[in-house]
């Protein structure tokens, strides 16, 4: 029996906005020392259980443990392990890429020196060089998305979940905040992402979770969910394909 | 495409009512109330209509006025404009504002407000009846016609122009010059009117002020119709031409304006460069003491600075500050000049200033809700961003309410009570930031995200600000008494209630403050995972 808790044990979580029946009861283990992926269809409620599993979202019914620490009865303990970056929100966009971060690194209770130190690390490593002086109202999409790394990052977190931290962000970025990652992971600590893009998913994680209409559809390795078969295709399998795929003829031009 | 605009601003009213089932209550309670109101509008009208002519063309002015500035100042210091149409939505949609104008035009008088106030400016016109026949009414109505137009446009025009001004560095600049133009003109009136006696103002400056009015697009409409069969030629023409003009300006104006936020969108800080890291700066600094901060205090000494920001930078926060002076100073102005007087009641207006700022931040967290998750998902304490919060406004907002005082007891020339009435006021202001710190995270609901019109407002929202003013209001309503009452004791009574006065709303006001801060940090954490979903 192994007794090391998860990195991250959500159990049977349910959410419901008015008539949508957001996650139904999602039971998912994420080892420590993982690279994990959530997959799922647009709507299939990854955002959802990512926002419960943070603290963002208080959810129907269900329970969620941080290294073994429940999440939504002790979040003075378990809050301080998790490095989060949402997708779709705002952020307190008046500040500077570098007011930003400091903001973070404060409010995580570090000391002002050494969140000095981070910012000016973290804004070299994520190239975000005139973000220090910019407000984040006039970054670009991805530069806001890079900023949200760097503040989920600053107080050295034991698990980094991350909801599409590649959207919008260029290639060589990318390459910078993989290599961040697969460090992170490296030296023992947990990142769970979600993404849409299969190719990264295969080329991260060694852990995938597979979600859809609010459920857990597939979870294991990287190989056990696969199945001898490419990851895109183990994916259409499970969540179906478009059941219209009406030829829109009108759309050519020849 | 007038068609489509108008069925797709229904569609979205009707989507917004399924989703908030509840704000169609107020929709609907709100044209009751506005039904109700048209009984008295007859009423109003008929009595008029036995009036004298120039009676009759003072009044219409008077109140056509009014009504014109109130479409322009309330949406803009309160309400907000109904924003299903906001232009910048048709952004990605490659249609020019020459074709979306029209429907615009004809959606902007599907609302309950200009539906109302469009049969409000035809019964006002028809007070023309009894003046000669057909003819002062048919010039009337269409006066009235022409003017309630240029009030729905001018609101529109307004809300545009006023979140472009407020969305640059200049812009706010002129915004303050111009909140300081105003007050020179309150001033100017008070001035008047202490010289010369209300009955005097009433009689010439007001009498000519508004004869003059009615040569201007504001009133035009309205005094069109006098001079119908009176002294004829051109007058009542000519103003109506001015009247048709007018609205074709105000048109070509709210397109340029609608044509601009096309490809202009508000979501920009300008370029704006900051040199240094103001948080960095704020949580460095040392306590009364000398010590350095702990993590606690820097924990409030950076959402201090970061909101100080938004206080500064961020148009939402921008038009709530003008408001929140404004109004207070233009209606205290204003019932100072009704007064005409120096009485000892003009000492209210400071405490009036300090509870409309206090009581406006009761919907506090959903303005600075840009970044709560990241407060959240940070384990931040509830105390601690109530208390950052509630020190950002007070160090604007107690300059505020000190000059205010200052300026009240030099017009009453009481300055025996400038100690007793400046302590009470800003006991006033932190008792008020109290109990909003606790409705703020009790009732939040959604105001216009950052980068959106400061003026936006979904259809039912005024309803549903409704529940959260109203609670505000009764707990301001029964703190705000236990704070001010000495103070009126010591006018009634003077003595040894002057001291008395000070002390009791003092701590009295810290109280309120310490306390509601307290509460509204056990409210937030009871409530963090559902605070995001109530506000976006």
């Amino acid at each position: 029996m192994d007794l090391v808790p998860p990195a991250l044990e959500l159990r049977g979580l349910r959410k419901r906005f008015g008539h949508t029946l957001a996650v139904d009861g999602v039971d998912l283990d994420i080892p420590t020392g993982s690279f994990f992926g959530v997959l799922g269809p647009n709507g299939a409620g990854k955002t959802t259980t990512l926002s419960i599993a943070t603290g963002l979202l208080a959810p129907d019914a269900g329970t969620v443990r941080v290294h073994g620490i429940d999440l939504w009865k002790e979040p003075t303990r378990a809050k301080p392990l998790l490095g989060v970056l949402p997708d779709g929100l705002h952020t307190f966009d008046r500040l500077t890429g570098g007011e930003l971060i400091t903001y973070a690194g404060v409010v995580r209770g570090l000391d002002p020196q050494v969140v000095k130190a981070r910012r000016d690390d973290l804004l070299a490593a994520l190239d975000l060089g005139g973000a220090e002086s910019t407000l984040v109202t006039d970054f670009s999409a991805g530069m806001t998305k890079k900023v949200g790394l760097a503040c989920a990052l600053v107080h050295a977190p034991r698990v980094l979940v991350l909801d599409e931290p590649f959207e919008a962000v260029d290639p060589v970025s990318g390459a910078a905040i993989r290599t961040i990652l697969q460090s992170f992971v490296a030296s023992g600590g947990t990142v769970v992402i979600s993404s849409h893009v299969m190719a990264l998913v295969e080329r991260l994680c060694d852990r995938v979770a597979i979600v859809g209409s609010g459920h857990v559809l597939a979870n294991g390795t990287l190989d056990e969910v696969r199945g001898g078969a490419d990851l895109e295709q183990r994916f259409v399998e499970l969540v179906g394909e478009v059941a219209d795929q009406r030829d829109l003829t009108w759309l050519r031009h020849s | 495409m007038v068609a489509a605009l108008v069925s797709l601003r229904w569609r979205i009213v009707i989507h917004q009512f399924r989703r908030d089932w509840w704000r169609m209550l107020f929709v609907v309670a709100g044209a009751i109330w506005a039904a109700l109101l048209i009984p008295g509008v007859l009423v109003g009208s008929a009595r008029l209509s036995t009036e004298s002519t120039a009676v009759k063309a003072e009044v219409l002015i008077a109140v056509g006025a009014l009504i014109g500035a109130a479409w322009i100042v309330v949406p803009l210091l309160a309400t907000g404009v109904d924003d299903s149409l906001d232009p910048t939505r048709f952004a990605a949609w490659g249609v020019s504002a020459r074709r979306l104008m029209p429907g615009l035009a004809v959606a902007a008088f599907t609302t309950v407000p200009a539906a109302f106030f469009v049969l409000v400016a035809v019964v006002m016109g028809s007070s023309w009846r009894g003046d000669g026949g057909v003819g002062p009414v048919a010039v009337g109505t269409v006066g009235a016609v022409l003017t309630a137009v240029s009030w729905v446009f001018s609101s529109r025009l307004a809300a545009l122009w006023g979140a472009r001004i407020l969305a640059s560095t200049l812009g706010r600049w002129l915004v303050a010059l111009a909140v300081a133009g105003l007050i020179g003109v309150i001033a100017a009136g008070v001035v008047v009117v202490r010289a010369d006696g209300l009955e005097s103002a009433f009689d010439y400056e007001i009498s000519t002020f508004l004869n003059a009015l009615g040569s201007t697009p504001v009133g035009a409409g309205f005094a069109a119709a006098r001079d119908v069969g009176f002294q004829g030629g051109w007058s009542p023409w000519w103003r109506l031409a001015m009247m048709v003009a007018w609205v074709w300006v105000l048109f070509e104006a709210w397109r340029s304006a609608v044509d601009h936020a096309l490809v202009n969108p508000l979501s920009r800080g300008g370029g704006t460069r900051k040199r240094g890291d103001a948080i960095a700066a704020a949580v460095g600094g040392r306590d009364v003491r000398g010590h350095a901060f702990t993590a606690s205090q820097r924990i409030v000494a950076a959402v201090r600075r970061r909101t100080l920001r938004s206080w500064r930078a961020d148009p939402r926060y921008v038009a709530q500050l003008v408001g929140a002076l404004v109004m207070p100073l233009l209606f205290g102005g204003l019932a100072v000049v009704a007064a005409g007087g120096t009485g000892v009641w003009i000492t209210a207006l400071p405490i009036a200033l300090a509870l409309a700022v206090g009581w406006g931040r009761h919907n506090d967290l959903a303005y600075d809700s840009s970044g709560l998750w990241l407060d959240i998902v940070s384990a931040v304490s509830g105390r601690q961003i109530a208390r950052g919060r509630l020190e950002a406004t007070s160090r604007w907002a107690v300059p505020s309410v000190i000059g205010a005082s200052v300026v009240a007891v030099a017009i009453a020339k009481r300055w025996d009570v400038l100690i007793p009435v400046t302590v009470t006021a800003v006991a006033v202001l932190y008792a008020a930031l109290g109990v909003a710190a606790v409705t703020s995270v009790l009732l939040p609901y959604r105001v216009p995200a950052p980068g959106e019109s400061p003026f936006g407002a979904d259809a039912g929202s005024v309803g549903a600000s409704l529940v959260g003013q109203i609670v505000s209001s009764v707990g301001t309503g029964v703190v705000v008494p236990l704070v001010a009452g000495p103070l009126v004791a010591a006018f009634v009574w003077g003595g040894a209630w002057w001291f008395a006065s000070v002390v009791i709303s003092a701590t009295v006001g810290a109280g309120a403050a310490v306390g509601g801060v307290v509460a509204a940090g056990r409210v937030y954490e009871a409530r963090s995972g559902k605070l995001i979903s109530a506000v976006t």
